[in-house]
């Protein structure tokens, strides 16, 4: 109570981790968020390639790195980077379990650890494709031209605004690219290919997240 | 009143010396009294608002421990300035709209909700960010390889998104947005939305926090204050039939208790002023009579109350529910003047020559019973003491000054006077006899039976306890909301600042595991937003370690190289001291926590902090904290304290000490009385202390545990049992002074009596001792009194 001063680093999580601010949604942007819905084909699961493009404020060369990533809706999110160096990390409600290379692996539990609260909700909202949960945080507006759509987003809480700038989505049957800006001013470019869906997790996949 | 005096007295008193003397005190009384009630008249307003109903006001201070008084009181503190209201309905948004229901009604109430800051701490820390370590990234850098570190720099720097107040070059592993997370674990509570959110056992709650105005121990905002929250919480309910409202703070027990003393206040004070008004009405027949006892009640109650404002700064409550059981007593004087007076054809003043070593005695006893009280530490049963010691001497100065004056030339014998001097004839009287003792060896063996059985009680609920529909609200959203134990902490001290720090780190490392374990919730302590200098050195040590991994780190993602050199300052780099933390408002919230330099009893002041401990449910976990101090390797300057066992035992240690000064009183006694009754004394004696020790087999065989206040009562009780017995040996007239004692007594009863109905246990223990007490010694005395 007497520590609402101190809520601020958790005040990200809390904002993306609690969800539904129940406020009604304009009727034109629900609509927007319809026409979305209508064009995108949400799977139980869906895999494929990312290549990320991340410009560090203030630096000039980008990062650039790829790799494979595995979505299964209500399950987790297991994301596979394979260049510049190998590193797999799978996020699901819990914790986030981060294995390198070398076979070291880094557990963070969601109980200890306000952080993974964070990165899970973004992740999840942004790749899962998620819109509803996301806009329930963001402000939004968007565009939506034949099949294809783009959707911007930014904080609704101001204390969210301290962690990031704004979310860009953008398009067609699946999510074609991702733009996250931070405050701090890092922009991260998403590119989504040879995206594949399933009914269900196939037996393999099922064990990575065990 | 004494104006009258001439016509009515003017040849009483055969020695005009004295006679003047006691006009003159008369009228200065008099002044005195009129002086009195005019000031308390005239502040009456400020005095009333200075009621305390604070239940903490009454605990006891250990002035053998100033420094845990300090923290206490600053813990004390710390909670008054609040108010916590918890809403929770069936899901996170019916919770949403409910807080807002609930903030509505609460609104206009005078209190002022506390929205989150909107400078982001990260913005006072950042200057000296690098000598902040999570207690993780501690560990991980102690056991560092160069991979490791860039795996972890590269993986945060190729990450889609890195949540923390810095760009990926000013925190390139994260470490300050850890710390800063870190910082978050001390509450459940998290800002969303606008709300501070907690989910509890799949429950969510709101929490609305607020400041209390200055005005919120006086009595018409607390009535306010509880409409507004019933208010709140039918709404929400109304809403939602399955939603929770709990609230939480010290005013809200301060509020119940102002209700609950004003209802036993009025009980007990109506109660024993009717049944007096009634009593003396029906055995006197008199107006006058009344009206007398009027004038003595009143003059004891502005004694009391006069005594009560300016020696104490605030009045507590629980003091004049306890006033107003003084009536039963204060009245006694004015009883057995009346009934020295019956169809008596003495001059008034020459009866009341007579008279005035019996009311002297009457006097000194029961006020030195009251005084003891002052002898305990606990500041309620002190204020108690005066009131009761300054109160029976207003009605016994008024008594005895005045009624001289006031007193018709004689008073009527009632009808039933007959009645009363028969029964005492009747009443079983001692005989040297074997039936006798039989009886007596009977009587003694049951006693034991029930002494036997008597056991001793010192806990903190004997004495005082809160509202148990609040305590319940409290427990609750003291686990939800994972509130710091109000009663239980560490304290932890060192010869410098930083050697408190160094100590309190210590501590906190060995309390890392059991909040591992699930055995505490978290703690509460000043490091964790102010790190020791040594440890802030430490911190920038280990991560100088990094300089290399983080030039091969700039080399491969083709950063400039003054960037990885610019990246970690020296060990030179300045840190966070105490002096700039406590000064910014960054550190207010917490600065409760740091006590400071006090006076520990050595050369040098000492520095003090406290640790407080959350979800603290049990007693097992607290046993445990107790003993960690001692175990090895043993923590330097670390001390547990428990408010709660620190009472019980100030309890059992005065409990001994009056229990001895009662086992005193009754040996004194016999040998204190002998000069007066000689071969009689035991015959004063023995009824009293046959009574105090059935009081005490009844006790026994009733199951009520043995406590510092029963002792108190016992005391009380000795010292109006010695005066029955000594007004009924003391005169001939055997009917006249039963008359007396016996109107003495039930009026004594029942105030004990309504007392024994209050709702705090101090009092309940008080009068229900003192009513059996006053009880037995009344029907006991008349057997040991001498035949014809």
């Amino acid at each position: 109570m007497k520590l609402s001063q101190l809520l601020k680093p958790a005040a990200l999580q809390a904002a993306l981790v609690m969800a539904c601010l129940g406020a009604a949604l304009p009727a034109r942007a629900a609509g927007l968020l319809d026409e979305v819905r209508a064009r995108l084909a949400l799977a139980p699961v869906t895999k494929g390639e990312f290549l990320q493009t991340r410009k560090l404020a203030q630096i000039g060369k980008p990062l650039v790195s790829n790799g494979r990533f595995l979505v299964a809706r209500d399950v987790g999110v297991i994301w596979e980077n394979v260049a510049p160096f190998a590193q797999t990390t799978r996020l699901t409600k819990n914790e986030i379990l981060q294995t390198h290379g070398e076979g070291t692996a880094t557990r963070l539990s969601a109980d200890k650890e306000p952080v993974v609260g964070v990165i899970n909700a973004i992740l999840f909202g942004t790749l899962s494709g998620d819109i509803e949960a996301l806009a329930q945080r963001f402000d939004y507006s968007g565009e939506v031209t034949g099949a294809a759509w783009r959707l911007d987003f930014t904080p609704k809480d101001a204390s969210l605004a301290r962690f990031i700038r704004s979310l860009s989505l953008s398009g067609g049957r699946d999510i074609g690219r991702v733009e996250i800006t931070s405050a701090a001013g890092d922009v991260t470019l998403i590119e989504f290919r040879a995206q594949v869906h399933a009914g269900e997790l196939a037996g393999e996949d099922r064990k990575r997240f065990e | 009143m004494p104006g009258s005096l001439p016509a009515r007295t003017g040849n009483v008193l055969n020695k005009p010396g004295p006679a003047r003397a006691h006009r003159l005190l008369a009228w200065c009384w008099l002044a005195f009294l009129l002086a009195a009630a005019a000031v308390l008249a005239s502040g009456w307003a400020q005095w009333a608002g200075r009621i305390d109903t604070d239940l903490l006001a009454l605990m006891p201070r250990d002035e053998r421990r100033p420094v845990h008084e300090a923290a206490l009181k600053a813990l004390a503190a710390r909670g008054e300035g609040q108010l916590a209201a918890l809403v929770s309905a069936r899901d996170e948004s019916a919770t949403r709209k409910a807080a807002a229901l609930a903030r509505g009604a609460l609104a206009g109430s005078g209190l002022v909700e506390r929205k989150s800051e909107t400078v982001s701490p990260a913005d006072f820390y950042l200057p000296w960010r690098h000598g902040f370590l999570s207690a993780a990234d501690r560990d991980w850098l102690r056991t560092v390889t160069p991979e490791a570190a860039r795996a972890r720099a590269l993986g945060l720097a190729y990450a889609p998104f890195t949540p923390g107040a810095l760009s990926w070059q000013d925190d390139p592993f994260g470490f300050f947005g850890n710390w800063l997370a870190s910082l978050a674990e001390v509450t459940p509570l998290r800002l969303s939305g606008g709300e501070l959110m907690v989910e509890h056992e799949g429950r969510h709650y709101a929490a609305l926090i607020y400041s209390l105005p200055h005005s919120a121990f006086a009595a018409d905002f607390q009535h306010k204050l509880v409409a507004r929250l019933d208010e709140a919480r039918a709404r929400v309910r109304d809403a939602d039939p399955d939603a929770r409202f709990l609230a939480v703070g010290v005013v809200l027990h301060a509020a119940a208790a102002t209700r609950q003393a004003e209802n036993e206040m009025r009980l007990i004070g109506v109660g024993s002023l009717l049944g007096t008004f009634f009593l003396i009405g029906f055995v006197f027949q008199s107006a006058r009579a009344l009206q007398l006892i009027a004038v003595s009640l009143l003059s004891g109650a502005i004694a009391a109350l006069l005594a009560a404002v300016l020696l104490f700064e605030r009045v507590h409550a629980v003091t004049l529910v306890f006033g107003a059981s003084l009536i039963g007593v204060a009245v006694d004087y004015a009883i057995l003047v009346f009934a020295q007076h019956l169809g008596s054809a003495e001059p008034v003043r020459e009866r009341f020559r007579h008279l005035l070593p019996t009311l002297c005695m009457a006097l000194v006893t029961p006020a030195l019973a009251y005084f003891a009280l002052a002898l305990t530490p606990f500041p309620g049963l002190e204020q108690m003491a005066v009131f009761a010691v300054c109160g029976i001497f207003g009605a016994w100065m008024s008594v005895v000054l005045f009624y001289p004056y006031l007193l018709p030339a004689t008073l009527p014998l009632p009808r039933n006077a007959g009645v009363m001097a028969r029964l005492v004839e009747r009443w079983p009287r001692w005989r040297n006899s074997a039936g006798a003792w039989g009886m007596a060896l009977l009587l003694a063996a049951v006693a034991a039976g029930g002494l036997a059985r008597l056991r001793a009680d010192d806990n903190i609920r004997g004495l005082f306890n809160g509202d148990p529909v609040l305590m319940a609200e409290q427990r609750a959203a003291g686990e939800i909301m994972r509130l710091s134990s109000p009663a239980q902490m560490f304290l932890v001290g060192g010869a410098t600042p930083e050697e408190l720090l160094r100590n309190e780190e210590a501590l906190i490392e060995r309390l890392r595991p059991l909040v591992a374990a699930g055995k505490i919730g978290g703690y509460e302590a000043v490091s964790r937003w102010l790190p020791s200098e040594a440890r802030q050195r430490e911190a920038l040590a280990l991560q100088g370690r990094l300089r290399p991994s983080l030039a091969r780190i700039a080399d491969e993602l083709e950063l400039p190289a003054a960037w990885a050199a610019a990246s970690f300052p020296d060990a030179a780099a300045g840190t966070l001291t105490p002096a700039i933390w406590l000064a910014d408002a960054a550190s207010a919230p917490f600065r409760a926590l740091w006590i400071g330099a006090a006076d520990a009893g050595g050369d040098a002041p000492r520095y003090f902090s406290m640790v407080l401990l959350q979800g603290l449910a049990g007693g097992a976990a607290a046993s445990a904290l107790a003993e960690l101090p001692g175990q090895e390797p043993a923590l330097a300057g670390v001390e547990w304290i428990d408010q709660t066992r620190e009472i019980s035992a100030l309890m059992t240690r005065y409990r001994g000490l009056l229990t001895r000064a009662l086992l005193l009183a009754c040996l004194a006694a016999p040998f204190l009385l002998f000069p007066f009754f000689k071969a009689r004394v035991w015959r004063i004696v023995a009824p009293v202390l046959a009574a105090g020790g059935m009081t005490l087999a009844i006790m026994g065989y009733l199951d009520i545990p043995l406590q510092l206040l029963s002792i108190l009562a016992l005391l009380l009780t000795l010292g109006m049992g010695v005066d029955y017995a000594i007004f009924l040996q003391a005169r001939q007239s055997h009917a006249h002074t039963l008359l007396a004692t016996t109107l003495a007594a039930l009026l004594t009863l029942l105030s004990f009596g309504l007392l024994a109905l209050s709702a705090t246990p101090a009092l309940r223990a008080l009068g229900l001792t003192a009513a059996l007490g006053v009880m037995l010694s009344w029907l006991l005395t008349p057997v040991f009194l001498r035949k014809g």
